[in-house]
């Protein structure tokens, strides 16, 4: 069987308000994490998920100033509505989609010499509340 | 068709940004440039794909800038062409990013010897249809 290999290229991904995160982003990176606990017993280890926790980590070209601006969308929500979450779905490949709600973040702004200026944020899923869909 | 070209969207406002400074300004190369010019050119890698998703094709461009001016008397030639990418430096548009300016080098065009400097821009493209 022919092995599969995807890329970041086959991701799509998009942010409720339809600003064009697409053209924009350069790496996007969903991390789901189980909170698990370790106990100690006279049998042995034993081991209880207590919470799920996720975060989702985009790096991207900085786009100030263009109309739809994804910089701007996320710098005015973390403004005027930090603990409002933003529905995000990423497809990491046809037949498998994750939707889940982000808080926003203020982006940094500026950027060094004559390098592109660039934008990287570590967003908090809120509840680690990741909808799948596989198939 | 395409909306929009590298030609249109890159290159020649490239070369319309440059049409300011005191040089011949080509957005291709032409058989028999006249000196001092500008030459807008593929650098390798050409086309580089950085961004994700490819429903539409966003890549990032690198470019090369020839800058070139007569090269007869070697300090007034290495003058002028200081002068020259100075004055190419300053009008490089918005949304450009300038890698490095390259070391002079002789090189004959035609009957006559140039002295020519390679200036490496990038920038970001987006196919639109």
């Amino acid at each position: 069987m022919a092995t599969t290999v995807i890329t970041g290229r086959d991701i799509s991904l998009s942010f409720t308000g339809g600003t064009d995160i697409e053209a924009q982003a350069t790496s996007a990176i969903l991390t789901k994490t189980n909170v698990r606990e370790t106990y100690q017993t006279l049998d042995g280890e034993a081991y209880k998920t207590v919470n799920l926790e996720g975060t989702f980590a985009l790096e991207m070209l900085a786009d100030w100033g263009k109309a739809n601006s994804v910089c701007e969308a996320l710098w005015t929500a973390a403004e005027t509505a930090p603990d409002t979450d933003i529905s995000v779905t990423l497809t990491a490949a046809t037949g498998a989609q994750f939707v889940f709600p982000i808080m926003p973040e203020f982006p940094t702004a500026g950027g060094a010499g004559t390098d592109a200026q660039t934008v990287s944020f570590t967003f908090k899923v809120s509840k680690g509340a990741v909808v799948e869909t596989f198939n | 068709m395409p909306a929009s070209t590298i030609l249109s969207d890159i290159r020649q406002p490239l070369a319309t940004a440059l049409s300011g400074v005191a040089a011949n300004v080509y957005a291709y190369v032409p058989e028999a440039p006249q000196v001092p010019f500008c030459v807008t050119v593929p650098d390798s890698p050409y086309l580089e794909l950085q961004t994700i998703n490819k429903s539409t094709l966003h890549t990032k461009i690198n470019l090369v800038i020839s800058v070139a001016v007569a090269y007869n008397s070697n300090p007034a030639s290495l003058d002028n062409l200081e002068q020259l990418i100075m004055s190419v430096l300053a009008v490089i548009p918005v949304g450009y990013t300038i890698e490095s300016v390259e070391k002079p080098t002789v090189t004959q065009v035609g009957p006559s010897n140039v002295l020519v400097s390679d200036v490496r821009v990038s920038t970001y493209y987006t196919q639109t249809t």
